[in-house]
């Protein structure tokens, strides 16, 4: 004790330095420690919760990403069923408007070619008749002329005789 | 040349004497005060300059704490009271180092006493400091294996060789009081007066690299107290392998 004396160590002193400390410790702890120590936590948690967030956000987007490709897949496939359906209706209709066509085309030329063989016939009759009438009519006048003549009268017995 | 190794009294309140390592104490825990109500006045989440240098510090200490105690929720529990010795004991140390400091006085019986004098150039000081963390390392380590169970470690009849460990074990407990207290002291009264010396022999420019010296000294011992008030609070709470 007396050696500590000797390096100035009293009691008034000690004690004092003794409340010193306690009385930093007390201010330290309430405006220094618990207010950085409580901001460093709270800092650790946002910059945690902000990770998670955009680890979240990522996959997020990925996940949208993949969605929309699906339905874009969705729609160009759809889409090209759409102009396939379109365009097999319109085969369709072009081969039924084409066949329509050809059919009236023919119904109407066989048409047209049964009248005109109709009136082919009919015209031939009536040359025919014409013909005839004429030709007998010139003949009657032919025999009415000639008749008389033996030669002609001999043909006309062969003609007779041949029938 | 005077060198005092003892404080010296420079005036007394209301019958309270007051040394000057007292003055200093006081000047270094208002600042210290001053600094970290500025520093934490209005949280940013975003620090900046003063906020910012006592995240670091505080940040750094913890993660020198916590890799020697292991346990964060330990580490957090005494914390708060090795970060006020290493402030208390940094600051001390640095401002002893200032001008004016152990110079600025009055003459007293024809010798200076300095109205200023580094507070941890005081045994005052230093072994209170020490007597604080000793206690607090007993008390840990009450409050971690309970009293009997700690309280084994020195009172021990099982053999005469444990009776006899618990003996050393009890000695060096107060032996640690004086290492503490006569290592801090020593290095800070040592420093300055071997800078006043060196003052007094060359005063210009070759006193610098000894004031850089001490400066990391000082720096030096604030950790060297932290760390072994930490480490023997951990071997205090760790249970003894038998």
């Amino acid at each position: 004790m007396e050696a500590l004396k000797n390096f100035g160590v009293n009691w008034p002193f000690f004690i004092a330095q003794l409340v010193n400390f306690a009385i930093l410790f007390f201010l330290l702890k309430r405006f220094l420690y618990k207010p950085i120590l409580d901001m460093l936590e709270k800092r650790r948690v946002e910059i945690e919760e902000g990770l998670a967030n955009a680890k979240k956000m990522a996959e997020d987007a990925k996940k949208f990403d993949a969605e929309q490709t699906a339905l874009f897949q969705k729609a160009k496939k759809e889409s090209q069923a759409i102009v396939e359906n379109a365009v097999q209706a319109g085969e369709k209709i072009r081969d039924g408007i084409m066949k329509d066509a050809a059919e009236k085309s023919k119904e109407m030329t066989d048409a047209a070619m049964a009248r005109i063989e109709e009136e082919k016939s009919k015209m031939l009759g009536e040359v025919r008749s014409e013909v005839l009438s004429l030709a007998s009519s010139i003949a009657e006048k032919i025999l009415r002329e000639k008749m008389d003549t033996a030669h002609d009268k001999k043909f006309i017995e062969g003609l007779m005789d041949e029938k | 040349m005077h060198v005092s190794v003892a404080a010296e009294q420079i005036f007394s309140i209301f019958g309270i004497p007051v040394s000057n390592t007292m003055l200093t104490a006081w000047v270094a825990i208002f600042l210290l005060a001053i600094s970290s109500y500025f520093a934490t006045r209005r949280m940013q989440k975003v620090p900046t300059g003063i906020q910012n240098f006592f995240e670091w510090a505080i940040e750094s200490l913890l993660g020198l704490v916590e890799s020697f105690m292991g346990d964060r929720k330990q580490t957090l529990k005494i914390f708060p009271l090795a970060a006020t010795f290493f402030f208390f004991i940094i600051v001390s140390n640095w401002m002893g180092l200032l001008p004016g400091f152990g110079s600025i006085g009055f003459y007293e019986e024809g010798k200076l006493v300095p109205f200023f004098r580094s507070a941890t150039a005081d045994l005052n000081t230093t072994l209170a400091f020490a007597m604080i963390s000793v206690i607090i390392i007993q008390i840990s380590g009450v409050m971690a294996l309970g009293f009997f169970h700690y309280g084994k470690k020195f009172v021990n009849f099982s053999s005469p060789i444990n009776f006899f460990v618990g003996i050393l074990e009890l000695i060096s407990e107060f032996a640690k009081i004086i290492s503490f207290s006569f290592r801090l002291f020593g290095s800070v009264f040592a420093g300055e007066v071997l800078l006043t010396v060196i003052t007094g022999l060359v005063p210009y420019v070759v006193p610098l690299p000894f004031l850089g010296l001490e400066l990391f000294f000082g720096g030096i011992q604030a950790l060297v107290f932290v760390l072994l008030t930490v480490v023997f609070i951990k071997i205090a709470t760790t249970e003894m392998a038998h």
